[in-house]
């Protein structure tokens, strides 16, 4: 049993004084030399004033990496308390607990570099909805080392929370920069839409969108003088009607008080009358 | 362009609705309005910049929209009377142009032949009036003559003598006889009021029967055309209103009787009063040729009205209009298609003139 607090003690030992047993604070975040600027996207476009140089080579993150050994051995310290294949007293179990909890708090130290995003070549500003926004921390991969602990105020949690102002700033900034159309009167309309080859244009500038289906075929029908015409047509057809039909009925009396008659010959004239008949 | 063959076009621009026929075969009819879009979003969504047709209806939250005639102003009363603005006016002159290029434009599938055109106004519309139709239809008709609406109705009738025309339209209410010539402005009459105001009186007088329904003018319009009446004997009219957001079933017949009998008086007086005024010799033909036009011809009712109220001068017979949202703009067109070659050509000559001075 002493012989394996013993062990658990020089394992801390081993880890270089972590922060785990001496409760210093983690590793702050690494600034490099040479400070880099902060580039800005707005979406795919850069809106820091300055153009950031051409970016070092993508280093991927990786799971395996080169850390200290101290790293290594705490880490293995804990996965076997976890595993209870480690016997340890309570006190180092509190102990371990806030570790734990300290390295679950502190920011991953591990450099993002990501290349750099050509902006595009144009950009309309009429874009209707905002792009999230993207910050990205440049910083070449070799200039990662451990530095001293610093003040008790952890530098990481700061420095993220001045990324994020300066982040709600530069989109407050662009979103202003937008221009709004404001709210034209007729009188005074805003430039028109392309036109569109099927579409109706009214004045010469006016889209008034497709051609309007909704006409429909008419007969106009007669005019006046057509309408009379038919008038005298229709009375005219009436009386000849009328005639006709006196004459037949009168023929057909003549018959019944004078059979016999109905084969007899008559001598007309040239407009239809009978000629006397010479003595 | 081909200086002959021209197209001919009748138009019946209306106070709500204005129709069109026209000689290719064509006619169509649209709400006398247009719709400009609020904001960009709104123009993105209906893709154009100008809106015309039911989609007024449809989108008229997302539009600013202008009835450039609205209670017949511009058209019979002048601007100044009903209060409009000089900035007023020019949009609504714009709003006039819009909408006659554009009804023109459903009608005519040749947009390079002349267009010559007649154009129904209020009897008794001013000459300010008439300049200001005349100066709206310049952009599209090559040559335009403006007439009297009722005599219009007449003419697509071929009822050119011994009648009395009454026009019913949403802004005013015109009368005037048909004896075999164009009649003179005195002859003829103009009331300032119509289905507006008919509209306007039912909304009235329904909100102070039932305080919390929820209508709008174009429901109560519905309502109207739908229900709408003035002879004692019809059914009760109920229908279905939303009263706090709940539909409800309401007894409409007595605010609408009511809005709709604000018309039947002036019209009976007017009437009489013309008819009284004309020569006795044809005051009786006159009264059995009574015809009715326009929209609110189709009161139901109205016609038996009228001729209750003559019995006491001779009796009366009053009929309707077989297309009462056609017939005057088929008239127009009849009228246009019967003028002569050198009468357009006149007509033309003057107009291009009086362009010149006026710049």
């Amino acid at each position: 049993m002493a012989a394996k607090v013993r062990t658990l003690i020089a394992s801390f030992v081993l880890a270089g004084g972590s922060s785990a047993a001496a409760q210093q604070p983690p590793a702050p975040f690494p600034v490099p030399a040479q400070e880099e600027p902060i580039e800005i996207f707005y979406g795919t476009t850069r809106v820091t004033p300055e153009r950031a140089p051409e970016s070092a080579a993508v280093v991927p993150a990786s799971a395996v990496e080169e850390s200290p050994k101290a790293v290594h051995s705490f880490v293995e310290a804990m996965a076997s308390v976890r595993d209870g294949s480690r016997d340890i007293t309570s006190a180092a179990v509190g102990l371990l607990g806030k570790v734990g909890e300290r390295v679950k708090h502190t920011a991953d130290t591990r450099p993002i570099i990501i290349n750099a995003y050509p902006a595009p070549a144009t950009q309309t500003m009429t874009a209707p909805a905002a792009p999230p926004q993207v910050v990205v921390v440049r910083e070449p991969a070799e200039s990662r080392h451990a530095e001293p602990a610093p003040a008790a105020v952890r530098l990481d949690v700061l420095l993220a929370c001045g990324i994020g102002l300066a982040a709600v700033g530069v989109g407050a900034w662009a979103a202003l920069r937008r221009t709004r159309h404001p709210l034209q009167s007729a009188g005074l309309a805003p430039a028109p839409l392309p036109l569109d080859p099927n579409s109706v244009s009214l004045m010469g500038k006016y889209n008034a969108g497709p051609k309007r289906e909704a006409a429909e075929k008419f007969d106009l029908g007669p005019t006046y003088h057509e309408e009379l015409q038919q008038k005298e047509l229709v009375i005219e057809a009436n009386n000849t009607a009328a005639v006709e039909f006196i004459l037949s009925q009168n023929l057909a009396l003549l018959a019944e008080l004078n059979p016999g008659s109905e084969g007899e010959i008559v001598q007309t004239d040239g407009e239809g009358f009978a000629v006397p008949a010479v003595a | 362009m081909a200086t002959n063959n021209p197209v001919y076009v009748g138009m019946d621009l209306g106070t709500f609705k204005t129709s069109v026929a026209s000689s290719t075969g064509f006619r169509d009819v649209l709400p006398t309005a247009v719709g400009w879009p609020k904001d960009h979003i709104a123009r993105t969504m209906l893709g154009r910049d100008v809106v015309f047709g039911k989609d007024l209806t449809e989108h008229r939250l997302a539009l600013e929209v202008v009835r450039p005639f609205e209670k017949g102003a511009l058209k019979y009363v002048d601007a100044a009377a009903v209060g409009m603005n000089p900035k007023q006016v020019e949009k609504h002159a714009l709003a006039t142009k819009l909408v006659i290029e554009y009804s023109v434009h459903a009608v005519q599938n040749d947009r390079d032949r002349p267009v010559y055109g007649v154009i129904g106004v209020p009897s008794r519309a001013s000459m300010k009036n008439k300049k200001f139709i005349m100066d709206a239809a310049a952009g599209t008709f090559d040559a335009v003559a403006i007439v009297s609406e009722p005599f219009t109705i007449a003419y697509g009738m071929n009822r050119l003598s011994d009648a009395l025309v009454i026009d019913i339209g949403a802004g005013t209410i015109d009368i005037c006889p048909i004896y075999g010539v164009y009649p003179s402005d005195e002859e003829q009459s103009t009331l300032p009021l119509g289905g507006d105001a008919v509209d306007e009186e039912f909304e009235k007088r329904l909100k102070a029967k039932y305080p919390s329904v929820q209508v709008s003018r174009n429901m109560v319009r519905d309502l109207k055309e739908r229900h709408g009446f003035v002879n004692d004997l019809h059914d009760a009219a109920v229908v279905s209103l939303p009263v706090g957001g709940k539909p409800t079933q309401l007894d409409v017949t007595e605010p609408l009787k009511a809005a709709c009998d604000t018309i039947v008086g002036p019209i009976v007086e007017a009437v009489r009063g013309l008819i009284g005024r004309f020569d006795p010799e044809f005051q009786q033909r006159m009264r059995q040729n009574i015809i009715l036009g326009g929209g609110g011809s189709q009161l139901k009712g109205l016609d038996r009205v009228i001729e209750a109220s003559l019995k006491d001068y001779g009796g009366a017979k009053v009929t309707r209009v077989t297309d009462a949202t056609y017939a005057g703009a088929v008239g127009a067109l009849k009228l246009a298609m019967s003028m002569p070659a050198h009468g357009w050509t006149a007509l033309k000559t003057q107009s291009a003139s009086g362009k010149k001075a006026a710049a």
